[in-house]
């Protein structure tokens, strides 16, 4: 039951980047956000939880490694986009 | 225009099968613990009710509104447990646990002492793991607060990747075959439909749950991120007298109204009374610190951003405290259909590589095709030998909690290494009639078992809880017991092709 090796260098590269992505949201978000401590950081830990799941998929969809990785890093621009209403606005 | 690719080199995989791998791979890793969590999460909706079938001679209560005696008596426990140098927390009375309880950590073991709530007189309840400990395996696996979490949100982002690749290789024929199965069609056919018919039919669930579920621990997760720190050592603080808890509790019924009051906690300075998780679909842990000498209110302590509204809100949705118990049904049913979803994935992942390893036998293959009987199979069986072995152990044995929790481990292990006996013997088929032969009787018996163990106190007790024990055990043993037919059928008919389970397990 050996799996395809092509596939596996892309699994481990994935998954090795999903968790730096996590961490990444994690602590640039709170700093665009204008809220609590406790608040900015939930607000953050929800969007890492959505992207890193996201950013593997992202990666093994792409068609080459480096589409992958440019789609990953734009999957963390736009979790960051999100929160620009609030860095504009502050938190409601 | 169709493009050849150059001579030597392979064709670009599609999307479709590159989503194929990811689905298969990370599901079947992931999958062999979530079939646990899944199961023992949705035992955990009603671990309450659970605790107090593993407590058979809680007697019938119908006053829920503690009393001066009733409160008197535990205040004189918790001082008994503070000087012990434990962690107190007491538990008002409510509809689903209608007793007044005192439970004390000793170092990670919870033990609690009932009080009837109208005479304060305390209840001889057997010491008993109840349904915390398939609650706590739920979200640790029995593996620590640190490790444990960290684990089961490991496999929950693995859970959100299986669910997302698993839609865009679905997505084609999503619609037009929503709600088809075809039980009599040719394997791997029916192990197909009844993935896709589970994982379609609670897909918003199926997303919910693992999303919330690291949610709720995301601090551990991101440690950089963490505001509060629960301390669950030891008290450091000399404890002083306790005021009378009787006004206490009635004041905080004013605020957040009658049967609204969940714990009551205690430092150093203050007594803090928390509002019932089961008051609204949001966990707010609103509470009223009172001072711990004088007994007067000090401060109302509320949560109200709407940051931390919506992380109320999502905590709540997942632990489902709020929850009547047509909704909790709909709970346990949404985390069976999560434990069939990664079940039959299990085995159309087996299928398909069984046809290979009948040319080359392989250790991974018997390895994986025993743990996969072992946890789909076992740990269903290991839950049901917790609830024998609660009624069986005498009631007034010391060590019956760690012997419970044990028995969940011991039982999951042997059925483990049966299923890889099994797999090694090439007669895994017979392994999985085995188990499920097993699991059928278990949990067909429990009723007897209830019955014959539970006469003596049976006389005014509330039989809701009881009968909804014992009806739902029934059911899924006779579930299993119809799966263990289907079993025997194939193991005696002769192979119809090779792609079918039988032959490609005889092989």
């Amino acid at each position: 039951m050996s799996a395809q090796p092509r596939f596996i260098p892309r699994l481990l590269i994935a998954l090795a980047l999903a968790y730096p992505v996590g961490l990444a949201i994690t602590t640039l978000l709170p700093r665009l956000f204008h809220g609590s401590p406790p608040d900015a950081f939930f607000v953050a830990q929800a969007e890492a939880i959505g992207a890193m799941p996201i950013v593997i998929l992202t990666l093994f969809a792409a068609r080459t490694l480096i589409r992958g990785l440019l789609a990953g890093a734009a999957v963390i621009v736009a979790v960051l986009l999100v929160t620009l209403p609030f860095a504009a606005l502050g938190a409601p | 225009m169709k493009t050849t690719p150059p001579c030597g080199s392979l064709p670009a995989p599609s999307l479709r099968s590159r989503m194929g791998w990811l689905h298969a791979w990370i599901g079947f890793v992931a999958g062999l613990i979530l079939v646990g969590i899944f199961a023992t999460g949705a035992l955990a909706v009603f671990d309450t009710e659970l605790t107090r079938w593993m407590q058979p001679e809680m007697p019938h209560i119908a006053t829920l509104t503690p009393g001066p005696a009733a409160l008197e008596a535990a205040s004189r426990e918790i001082a008994t447990q503070e000087d012990l140098h434990h962690r107190v927390f007491m538990s008002l009375p409510s509809s689903r646990d209608p007793v007044l309880r005192v439970t004390h950590m000793d170092h990670d073991v919870v033990q609690s002492t009932a009080y009837d709530p109208e005479t304060g007189a305390v209840i001889p309840l057997r010491d008993t793991a109840g349904g915390l400990l398939f609650f706590n395996f739920h979200y640790t696996l029995h593996m620590g607060r640190l490790f444990g979490v960290i684990l089961v949100q490991v496999v929950g982002i693995g859970l959100m990747v299986t669910l997302g690749s698993g839609v865009i290789i679905h997505l084609k024929s999503l619609l037009p075959n929503l709600v088809v199965f075809r039980p009599r069609a040719t394997s791997p056919r029916p192990w197909v439909d009844a993935h896709v018919l589970a994982a379609v039919l609670f897909l918003p669930f199926l997303f919910m749950a693992p999303y919330t579920g690291v949610l709720i621990h995301a601090n551990r997760f991101f440690p950089a991120t963490a505001t509060e720190r629960p301390d669950r050592g030891p008290p450091k603080f000399k404890p002083a007298p306790l005021p009378p808890l009787a006004p206490i509790v009635a004041d905080a019924v004013s605020e957040f109204g009658e049967n609204s009051l969940g714990f009551m906690q205690f430092s150093g300075k203050a007594v803090s009374v928390y509002r019932a998780d089961s008051s609204e679909i949001r966990i707010t842990r609103d509470h009223i610190d009172y001072d711990r000498v004088t007994g007067e209110r000090m401060k109302l302590v509320r949560k109200s951003s709407p940051v931390s509204r919506t992380s109320q809100f999502l905590s709540g949705l997942h632990m489902a405290r709020w929850a009547p118990a047509t909704v909790r049904w709909l709970y346990f049913v949404s985390g069976m259909a999560g434990y069939v979803m990664f079940a039959t994935g299990l085995v159309m992942f087996l299928l398909k590589r069984r046809r290979t390893a009948a040319a080359r036998p392989s250790l991974a293959m018997n390895l994986a095709e025993g743990l996969t009987v072992g946890t789909v199979l076992g740990m269903p069986v290991a839950c049901a030998s917790v609830l024998w072995m609660n009624r069986l152990l005498p009631a007034s044995l010391s060590s019956r909690l760690e012997i419970e929790t044990s028995a969940l481990f011991v039982v999951w292990a042997i059925m483990a290494i049966h299923g890889m006996g099994r797999g090694g013997e090439k007669h895994i088929l017979r392994g999985w009639m085995e188990q499920a032969t097993l699991l059928a009787a278990l949990l067909i018996l429990l009723p007897l078992l209830d019955i014959a163990t539970r006469w003596q106190w049976m006389n005014g007790q509330d039989q809701t809880v009881y009968l909804a024990v014992d009806a739902t055990a029934c059911l899924l043993g006779l579930m299993a017991f119809h799966l263990r037919r289907v079993l025997v059928r194939k193991m005696t008919s002769p192979p119809a092709s090779p792609t079918t389970f039988s032959a490609g397990v005889a092989s």
